[in-house]
């Protein structure tokens, strides 16, 4: 009944909204006007034909629309300014609003959808693979193998599974954290960091308060004891609180963290800013092991688009169509 | 800003402020005329019967409902049913929020419009043979009008000022400067952004000034020369007779 | 021009002139005359039940009859006004009849019915956002008439009910509230209905500009001669403007239906002698004719002519002063003026102007007061011109009243000094025993 209702109105809303229609390219900024096909050579590119969706500044970042045409040379037909990877963006590529997304990577709506992350074998998105930052203080070298040990099993897809458990499916994130933990042999009684104490801290967004509650779990069963303060916030709050010891530990993206310790920062792929990094953060604070697992910029496409234009990589996108 | 604001490559560019401008216009307007098609024969069929208030306050209710909340609440529940390329799915909630927007104060000033007519007026309307529908639109819609449009004004200042949030969803308006400017960190484009909605919400605001001193009879309006004002020389109808007095 | 009325009205039954020749009064004090032009408004048994039980109209039984005013009066809550407005059903009567001639009002869709009659009321609801001359043309408009011949009309009778006809132009709001009125019975006279209803249309204008409206009304009726309801609760404009005057009483019940002359001399019981007041013989002389007063000469003097002259035209003191065209102006009070004075002329500002002055077709009233209300005791009596013609006393038109009062073979008075068999000769200026 109620969705009657509702396809009816749209049916309805959908016709008066005709006259208005051709505002709506509006929104959509028109890259091909601006002479995007042009430059990527002769014939029809896939990208030309396709939609791209994303947040506002994707359009003028350096990482965004320029950065695509700069490295792969793709120029999508027109970009439809959306959200930085929210709903907006996710239930235009899922109702093909638009054909491809600025998408994080670890997003539940890609195993959900079965979205296909076009592969970036050039890094036009700086790596940010998922690492613990630490006061060196409490880097013993029990706790540090106990989260490598998680690093080395945490991948992108493993994170972005947990993350529909806690996002999409509002699980527990200490109870998902523990189950993985499980799993993967993780939660065996240990002793490797007895008699550590460890404040734990996250930032205010799901993924990081999941990742948080890993590292505690893990540091737990191997004998820390362990307080966690969740949901602190951004970088500029927690950072200076791991310095003064109010926390000791925060999982953290290397890509963005060093663009924070080093704005002019350069290093793109996961070995360089990981060196990158290395030297950049301060004393008394340090980075651990970094995991595979990523949460960075993608763009994504569906399953169907992926298959009709044969797309794996984001260069794929600049060939003939 | 004015740096901004004085570049013509911002516009006229693609995008650019005279394509926003034109956008921006386009919803409100669409808004108010479907708000106004709806609330202004509600709002005199209310006040003609004197029932159904109740209406009023319900769409007064409706305006307490925060905005962006809203637009999200009806996104989230048209996407799943809207397909396809084109910007329907972004249209439909901008245009519900905005035309719940202009509903209130356009039905609420003219069911108080034609209810202020003075009941003397419609019982001669009633009194010399007019129908229902004659008496609404010969009488009550003509004394309500002075209301009316400062109902549809309150409305579309409401509106224009609104329209912005278009911009949220991903469709142009002015309210695009005002987004991507906050976005990229630029200032300089999201307050000229928003300085655009209000200069365009006061030039609507004149057209519709311009529009009301037209439309509205002098009668009601009061606006009479100077020289014809009551109690001038020539009102000698009403003189007392000649005095018996001897 | 003849304008086209709904055909039920053409459809005028011999019964209805019947009705109205044979009410029980049709006696009239009056000289008016309507020239019959309206139809018979009759109420059969009518009664109006509000929900809340209140009952504001019982079994009313009344007969307007054609081309004449009847007035309801009534103190506030007797329903007269309910009454009024059952007749073009902006009020449905809970039970009973009204007919028009032989047309049941029920019967009559309500817009073609009221477009058929004529609709004055209080504050005269002009349409503010229309011009006089829209205002007027109103229900033409509605009836689908030609548009010029309309608007002749509307200004024929704008200056019929005496407005300018610049003022067609003009917007209710620029003009007086008696100004408005008369729009307003422009407005109700513009179709030409034969009937007109009007729901206290005088009472919220100054007293001044009431009695003005009132006297040109009643000259209008003379003119076209309608059928008028006319509710009021001023027992004294519905004794001047009824030829007959319904008296109801509070819970919608018809107390006395008379014309005014024997409403005043006759109340039906202690209610209507109630509300119609105590002075209400007095009043009863504004209606019967003084017929031929025995009009004394006055000596009178010129403004401007020698004091010495008016001392010895004088007449017990007080001597009346015309202008050039024998037109009175004052009263000169002689026996104080001081010797010196007398060789100078005699000017306005010394007058006396208390006296009225009373035309030779004078009511008794009028005469009376003109007497009672001189100076010197002598009422002047003036031509048709306000020329003199001479002057009346008091005793002299007490006199007349007990003349005619024989001559009616009217019982003598119950509630007043003088009776049939006083000296009608007598001469002591009793004039205050009327009452």
């Amino acid at each position: 009944m109620k969705k009657a209702l509702t396809s009816a109105l749209v049916a309805v809303c959908a016709t008066a909204l005709a006259a208005c229609g051709s505002s709506g390219s509006s929104g959509s900024n028109g890259l091909s006007a601006s002479g995007g096909s042009s430059a990527s050579g002769g014939g029809t590119t896939i990208a030309s034909k396709l939609v791209l969706g994303g947040s506002p500044e994707f359009k003028t970042r350096t990482d965004g629309i320029p950065g695509l045409e700069r490295v792969y040379g793709v120029t999508f037909g027109s970009y439809k300014t959306l959200d930085a990877g929210g709903p907006l963006t996710i239930n235009a590529l899922k109702n093909g609003q638009i054909d491809a997304g600025d998408i994080f990577t670890t997003d539940p709506s890609i195993p959900a959808n079965g979205f296909v992350v076009l592969q970036d074998p050039k890094n036009l998105y700086a790596a940010q693979n998922v690492l613990p930052l630490i006061n060196k203080a409490k880097a013993s070298p029990g706790v540090t193998s106990t989260l490598k040990a998680v690093s080395d099993k945490l991948d992108t897809n493993t994170l972005a599974q947990l993350d529909v458990h806690v996002i999409t499916d509002k699980q527990d994130p200490a109870a998902v954290a523990e189950g993985w933990l499980a799993a993967e042999g993780l939660n065996k009684t240990g002793t490797a960091a007895q008699g550590v104490s460890v404040k734990i801290g996250s930032a205010n967004f799901q993924e990081s308060v999941l990742l948080a509650e890993i590292y505690a779990k893990a540091l737990q069963a191997q004998g820390a004891s362990v307080t966690t303060r969740l949901n602190i916030g951004s970088r500029e709050t927690y950072v200076p609180g791991l310095k003064d010891g109010s926390i000791d530990l925060i999982p953290e993206y290397s890509g963005a963290l060093l663009v924070y310790f080093d704005p002019k920062a350069t290093a793109v792929s996961s070995a360089d800013v990981y060196a990158a990094l290395q030297k950049a953060v301060p004393a008394p604070l340090t980075v651990l092991g970094q995991s595979s697992a990523q949460d960075k910029d993608a763009i994504v496409v569906t399953k169907a688009t992926a298959d009709k234009y044969h797309l794996v990589t984001i260069a794929d996108l600049a060939n003939n169509g | 800003m004015i740096q901004w604001l004085n570049d013509p490559g911002n516009w006229t560019a693609s995008g650019g402020i005279l394509d926003q401008l034109w956008s921006h216009l386009q919803y409100a307007l669409f808004a108010l005329v479907v708000a106004t098609a709806l609330a202004l024969p509600v709002g005199l069929l209310i006040g003609h019967a004197g029932r159904g208030r109740w209406l009023v306050t319900v769409a007064n209710a409706v305006r307490a409902l925060p905005v962006v909340g809203l637009l999200i609440l009806l996104y989230v529940m048209l996407a799943p049913h809207i397909h396809g390329r084109g910007d329907t799915v972004y249209l439909l909630p901008t245009e519900i929020v905005l035309i719940l927007l202009a509903i209130p104060p356009i039905l609420a000033s003219t069911v108080a419009g034609v209810e202020n007519v003075d009941p003397a007026v419609r019982d001669a309307a009633a009194g010399m043979g007019m129908r229902g529908g004659q008496v609404v639109r010969r009488v009550e819609l003509p004394n309500a009008l002075p209301l009316v449009f400062s109902g549809v004004r309150s409305a579309t200042l409401q509106v224009i000022a609104t329209a912005t949030v278009a911009a949220y969803l991903g469709l142009g308006g002015l309210g695009r400067f005002v987004y991507d400017g906050q976005a990229s960190q630029n200032f300089a484009e999201r307050d000229a952004g928003a300085l655009l909605v209000a200069m365009l919400a006061v030039a609507a605001d004149l057209v519709l000034a311009l529009a009301q001193r037209y439309t509205v009879s002098r009668g009601v309006s009061g606006r009479f020369s100077r020289r014809t004002l009551v109690g001038d020389p020539v009102a000698t109808a009403d003189a007392p007779p000649s005095t018996h007095t001897a | 021009m003849r304008f086209t009325r709904p055909a039920y009205i053409h459809q005028r039954a011999a019964r209805a002139d019947e009705v109205a020749d044979s009410s029980m009064v049709s006696a009239r004090v009056s000289g008016r005359k309507g020239k019959g032009g309206g139809l018979v408004i009759r109420f059969e048994s009518v009664s109006k039940k509000y929900p809340d039980g209140t009952l504001a109209v019982d079994r009313l039984e009344l007969v307007a009859p054609s081309g004449e005013i009847t007035v309801l009066v009534g103190p506030s809550g007797c329903g007269k006004t309910t009454s009024l407005r059952m007749i073009n059903r902006m009020i449905e009567p809970t039970s009973g009849r009204i007919w028009l001639d032989d047309r049941d009002t029920a019967t009559v869709p309500t817009h073609e019915l009221r477009r058929g009659i004529g609709y004055v009321i209080q504050h005269a609801g002009l349409f503010p956002h229309r011009t006089v001359l829209d205002n007027i043309t109103t229900v033409p408009e509605l009836l689908g008439r030609d548009k010029k011949e309309t608007r002749r009309r509307a200004l024929e009778l704008m200056e019929r009910v005496g407005l300018p006809a610049h003022f067609a132009k003009r917007y209710p709001a620029q003009l007086s509230g008696g100004q408005q009125q008369r729009v307003g019975v422009a407005r109700a006279l513009a179709a030409d209905p034969p009937v007109m209803l009007m729901d206290e249309p005088f009472s919220a204008v100054d007293p001044v500009v009431r009695a003005q409206l009132q006297n040109e009304f009643l000259r209008l009726q003379g003119e076209l001669g309608k059928t008028i309801v006319f509710v009021t609760h001023d027992i004294d404009e519905a004794i001047k403007l009824g030829d007959r005057v319904a008296v109801l009483q509070v819970g919608g019940h018809l107390a006395q239906l008379a014309p005014p002359a024997e409403l005043l001399s006759d109340p039906s019981d202690a209610f209507v002698a109630g509300f119609v007041g105590r002075d209400r013989g007095y009043r009863a002389l504004g209606f019967a004719e003084a017929g031929r007063l025995p009009v004394r000469k006055e000596h009178a003097v010129r403004l401007g002519g020698g004091l010495g002259e008016a001392r010895d035209a004088a007449e017990d003191g007080w001597v009346l002063v015309t202008d050039a065209e024998d037109r009175p102006q004052g009263w000169l009070r002689t026996d104080r003026l001081p010797e010196a004075a007398l060789p100078g002329p005699v000017t306005a500002q010394e007058l006396n102007l208390g006296g009225t002055l009373a035309p030779e077709t004078a009511t008794l009233r009028e005469a009376l007061d003109s007497a009672l209300s001189s100076p010197s005791g002598r009422g002047v009596i003036v031509d048709g011109a306000g020329r003199l013609l001479g002057t009346v006393t008091a005793s002299e038109v007490l006199t007349r009243i007990e003349q005619q009062r024989v001559a009616d073979g009217r019982p003598p008075a119950r509630d007043a000094g003088l009776d049939a068999e006083t000296d009608v000769g007598r001469d002591d200026g009793e004039g205050g025993e009327v009452v």
